[in-house]
């Protein structure tokens, strides 16, 4: 393919793109990704993206226009008249799966008919039932993200990222009986750990930078690590002894809390450990905080993903892009209106068709990543090469709010365990879980036999 | 001296609270609600006017009335309740549904409420909930009242999640490694700038001149850091834990270094970030301790940690209905009892909605943030004034004043102000109230067009207490594109809202909701007054479910106040859920009319409700979780 032997840009000239560059010699561990890379072959990273609301291309009168599913399977489908057209250069490394459902998000009982838009999100990984409460007995799935890293995300620094767009429950939107947690993440650590994202560009830089040595320089840096772990070794010992003075249920939850602060311990350690090898870099400034517009904001986002698949921080991001019932507006796609307002579209094409319009500005978010994906070095290849991007709606047509003929594709081949390039037709009422257990086993996770409402598995080589 | 007011406030402590003992546990007769026999309410209204449609098998509106026993309402608590709010406001039996001769309804609730009521007042249950952690706004403020340092937590912590509207409800806050490598960022951020100059004397206390001065110095310093920080649950270990990390950093640095060690560990401890509240006493239902009971008061009235004079309050005993009364009297008269405007009201209002939104250009194009930024300080300012001259909370809807600068008073049409700050004006009467304010106008808008749908919802959520259920599947929604149009001319919104509810499957419920959110479409995306839309003249005229007819603000004002009694109950709903950061359950509901019983023979003035909650059983104890 042509944009493969594409010159790939230094990971110097990447950052750059994230604001002004400052001498911030960080982790030794920031080796250059490809050299140790290439010795072990390690797992693939794993991106999984949300957006909200469906797409155009799941309503009856889009299926027949190919709003989102190209005509034709297999391998010459026609990306033109989709909301995928801007992942045209891309095609070599798209595996599009059509027409499968999300069926765990549709009401089960007649008093969660209604709550489509607040089971969603909670659905799109686990592939569960979220059960209906509104405290903090929650439960749905262990979402794919997490089985992955759970397996996969151990041997750095941080195991998974979790990020998002769109602002936690602003009061409101979530309801009905249910946790606002449900539509404030797609990320469970288990089936009753929901897993925050972070909104704030800030936040996110120094999730990956920070606690594990920002810093002017090597001694401050050591310095700061040092400090933390001791701080942390401390307050293992300072839980316990305020735990004694309390009831049960709160000695239990400072008990969950203890469990986190170990992880980080973990962490730290995990951090010295690859200490040692390494010369200074250059790493960007910390970026100014949540940008106004959708775009820039997104793409400030996945400039932080890449820049810390390139230092191999993490391998594993959640992000999610957008939050059910939003009103928010998205200019630059050319269309003026609300997002909850056009995606009820009432089935007429116009309408339709300006929905497919944003769509598509919300998949050329996909075509920003990547290009950075594919702009940074990676060993003799790019980050695109042993990366893979997976993007859904949990809803289908959300006129309907039904979670039918979902909008889902994979982007990239993660080290060759995807061929892509090919466009896969599913059966009529074939469950999404079926692709992403699937898309586990090939990533690495063989021996999985079931995932959330599996039916089975689905090729998605085939 | 007992004024009528105290009197009605001891007699919401006495019914409540006071007759728990301080030794012992606490299965307690409270005195009756009323004395004499209560007649049981009439249980033939219900069966022939809502046990139609709300059998087993129907469950209309989610609610089966099957076997609901009017003498023992309790029995079925939630379903009582939910007869009791659907039958305040008016909104059952439905508009075109048999309906019982006039009195009726009102015997039935007024008898349902009382049975409840009595039924509680003989079982003291006031609920429970995991510790709070500090919220990322609850954490800026106490850090700045704490060391002096203003930082922006947006950028350092993430997000909390919300609950029932509010950010501080402790069940839904579960803990993620997110969490911890905030805080620990936090600690490391606010330590460095509390202590990067020794003129701070927050935290310099004292400063050694010699070096052989500087333990006990040091010593002084963290002692005052942890009391403060601890909110007077400091022990012995805490101040000596704290102590080991300033001789680590002295150690290999400066004093100043050493002290920000210690307290980077003190904000990083649980009893700082977490507000633990220790098991005192036995049984099954017990008062909190003195010292977890100022930190809900100062929480709740300020939205900071208890000061000097509430930690020394706690030594003589903090859980007396006096000692209670007379400390919530001093936090309202501090300043910083802004906190209920600017952490309460503001997410009672839901004015979060206006962080994310931003209008669509063709309809507000001389929009910017700082327009946003003046709405919710109009709010603020508004609130708290009720708070500081203890109106009415009534006033809340009819107000005649408000708080603008030079940009709102423009924006409002209002004559021009002097200067660059917040100047009070008197309102014309389409303007008064809440319900005149941008920020709530804005926070119910869609970013291209106005929302009565958005915007009668808020009314019935916010301010009655009663949210429309979620709109069914498949439902379309209105005509957005411009080519909304009928014989060449472009629908109004009103147009489209009215074509809307033509179907009979939209209108069982619009037809509550829509009639309200007419009312304000004289205000445009952007809370600005119009008398023009799409070219026609605005119609703010309106029927509401019960045929009323209402026209403007002032008329949806006055029908407000005809329903002032659902309006109280739910501002005390929301006061109580964020003063004790749990959601309320049917149980709770004797305690929130009491509330406002109690109110009422104070002329429904801020403080009586206030101090209603400051008072309530669900404040001042806890029972071991179910």
């Amino acid at each position: 393919m042509s944009f493969m032997s594409g010159k790939s840009l230094s990971r110097r000239t990447m950052i750059r793109g994230l604001g002004a560059t400052v001498a911030l010699p960080w982790l030794d561990a920031m080796t250059p990704a490809g050299r140790v890379l290439a010795a072990a072959a390690p797992p693939p990273r794993l991106v999984c993206i949300e957006m909200v609301h469906g797409a155009a291309g799941s309503a009856q009168l889009g299926v027949e226009r190919n709003l989102w599913a190209p005509a034709a399977t297999g391998r010459s489908f026609d990306l033109a008249p989709t909301s995928l057209a801007s992942l045209e250069p891309y095609r070599d490394v798209l595996t599009i799966v059509s027409n499968t459902d999300v069926p765990s998000a549709e009401p089960y009982s007649t008093r969660e008919i209604g709550g489509d838009h607040i089971r969603s999100s909670a659905s799109f990984l686990t592939h569960a039932h979220p059960k209906q409460t509104a405290g903090a007995d929650v439960e749905v799935g262990t979402s794919l993200d997490q089985l992955y890293a759970q397996r996969f995300g151990q041997d750095t620094p941080i195991p998974s990222l979790q990020l998002c767009i769109e602002n936690v429950d602003q009061g409101g939107g979530c309801g009905f009986g249910y946790s606002c947690v449900y539509t404030d993440t797609i990320s469970w650590a288990s089936p009753t750990e929901p897993l925050p994202m972070i909104r704030d560009p800030r936040v996110v830089f120094d999730e990956i930078f920070g606690v594990f040595g920002a810093g002017a320089d090597e001694r401050a840096r050591r310095r700061n690590r040092d400090d933390n772990r001791s701080i942390l070794d401390w307050l293992s010992g300072a839980i316990a002894r305020v735990s004694r003075d309390l009831g049960a249920g709160d000695r239990s939850r400072l008990g969950d809390y203890l469990t986190q602060v170990r992880e980080i311990e973990r962490r730290l350690q995990a951090v010295e450990a690859r200490h040692g090898t390494g010369e200074p870099r250059e790493l960007p400034g910390a970026p100014a905080g949540v940008p106004d517009s959708f775009g820039a904001h997104v793409k400030l986002l996945i400039d932080l993903q890449v820049l810390a698949f390139a230092s191999d921080v993490t391998r594993v991001v959640a992000f999610k892009l957008g939050r059910d019932n939003s009103n928010r507006a998205y200019p630059e796609s050319g269309v003026a209106g609300a997002f909850h307002p056009a995606s009820h579209h009432g089935g007429r094409a116009d309408r339709l068709l300006e929905f497919a319009q944003i769509n598509a500005y919300h998949v050329s978010m996909v075509r920003y990543y990547l290009d950075r994906l594919h702009a940074t070095a990676d060993g003799d290849g790019s980050l695109l090469d042993r990366t893979v991007v997976l993007y859904g709606s949990p809803m289908g047509d959300s006129n309907q709010h039904d979670h039918k003929r979902v909008p889902f594709f994979l982007a990239g081949r993660a080290g060759g365990a995807l061929t892509g390039g090919r466009h896969l037709q599913a059966p009529e009422g074939t469950p999404l879980s079926n692709v992403m257990l699937s898309l586990l086993r090939v990533l690495g996770l063989h021996e999985m036999e079931a995932f959330g409402d599996s039916t089975g598995t689905f090729d998605l080589n085939g | 001296m007992i004024t009528p007011t105290a009197a009605g406030l001891l007699a919401v402590i006495g019914m409540m609270a006071a007759a728990l003992t301080s030794t012992t546990e606490a299965r307690v007769a409270a005195p009756q609600v009323s004395s004499g026999s209560i007649a049981p309410p009439d249980g033939d209204a219900i069966q022939t006017y809502c046990l139609p449609c709300h059998t087993d098998r129907r469950r209309s509106g989610g609610l089966s009335l099957a076997g609901f026993d009017v003498a023992k309402p309790g029995r079925m608590a939630e379903a009582a309740e939910q007869v009791i709010r659907k039958l305040r406001s008016g909104m059952m039996p439905p508009p075109g549904a048999r309906r019982p001769p006039p009195g009726v309804l009102p015997a039935l609730v007024d008898g349902l409420e009382r049975a409840i009521d009595a039924e509680a007042a003989d079982a003291v249950n006031p609920g429970s909930r995991p510790f709070q952690r500090l919220t990322r706004e609850e954490y800026a403020r106490t850090v700045s009242d704490l060391v002096g340092v203003e930082v922006d937590v947006t950028g350092l912590l993430p997000p909390d999640t919300t609950s029932a509207g509010f950010d501080n409800i402790a069940d839904v806050q579960p803990f993620a490694a997110t969490q911890v490598t905030s805080h620990l960022r936090a600690a490391a951020v606010v330590a460095e700038r509390a202590t990067s100059t020794r003129s701070n004397a927050k935290v310099f206390s004292c400063r050694p001149r010699t070096a052989a001065a500087e333990a006990a110095c040091a010593s002084r310093i963290v002692r005052d850091l942890t009391t403060r920080a601890f909110r007077g649950a400091a022990a012995p270990e805490d101040v000596s834990d704290a102590l080991a990390f300033y001789a680590r950093g002295r150690q290999r640095g400066s004093f100043p270094q050493g002290i920000q060690l210690a307290l980077q560990s003190i904000l990083v401890s649980p009893r700082f970030l977490f507000r633990l509240e220790p098991v005192t006493g036995a049984g099954a239902v017990r008062r909190v301790s003195s010292e977890a009971l100022a930190s809900r008061l100062s929480y709740f009235i300020w939205g900071r940690a208890p000061d000097a004079a509430l930690l020394v309050a706690t030594r003589g005993g903090l859980n007396t209905p006096e000692a209670i009364d007379g400390q919530v009297r001093r936090l309202l008269a501090d300043p910083r009892s802004i906190g209920l405007a600017s952490r309460f009201a503001r997410q009672w209002l839901r004015l979060q909605a206006l962080e994310d939104f931003t209008p669509a250009e063709a309809v507000a194009p001389a929009f910017d943030r700082r327009l946003v930024t003046s709405m919710l300080r109009e709010t603020e300012l508004f609130v708290d004034s009720l708070v500081r001259a203890d109106r009415s909370v009534l006033d809340l809807l009819t107000a005649d004043y408000t708080f603008v600068d030079q940009r709102l008073a423009a924006h409002y049409g209002l004559p021009p102000v002097a200067g660059t700050g917040f100047v009070r004006v008197v309102l014309p009467d389409s303007r008064r109230g809440l319900l005149g304010q941008g920020s709530v106008l804005m926070a119910t808008s869609l970013a291209e067009r106005t929302s009565p749908v958005l915007r009668g919802k808020w009314v019935m959520e916010v301010l009655l207490g009663t949210p429309p259920p979620p709109p069914p599947p498949n439902v379309p929604s209105l005509d957005d594109s411009a080519k909304a149009v009928q014989n060449g001319v472009r629908l109004s919104t009103r147009q489209r809202i009215e074509s809307h509810r033509k179907s009979p499957q939209c209108a069982s419920c619009h037809r509550f909701i829509d009639p309200l959110g007419m009312t304000l479409e004289q205000f445009d995306v952007t809370g600005a007054w119009r008398t023009e839309e799409s070219g026609a003249a605005v119609d703010a005229q309106g029927e509401l479910f019960d045929g009323t007819a209402v026209d403007g603000p002032a008329g949806l004002r006055r029908e407000l106040l005809d329903r002032q009694l659902m309006v109280l109950r739910t501002f005390t709903e929301n006061l109580l859920t964020y003063a004790i950061g749990r959601r309320l359950e049917a149980g709770d509901m004797p305690v929130v009319r009491a509330i406002v019983r109690a109110a009422e023979a104070d002329g429904y003035r801020v403080s009586s409700f206030i101090r209603g909650v400051a008072a309530s059983a669900p404040f001042t104890m806890t029972s071991a979780p179910r």
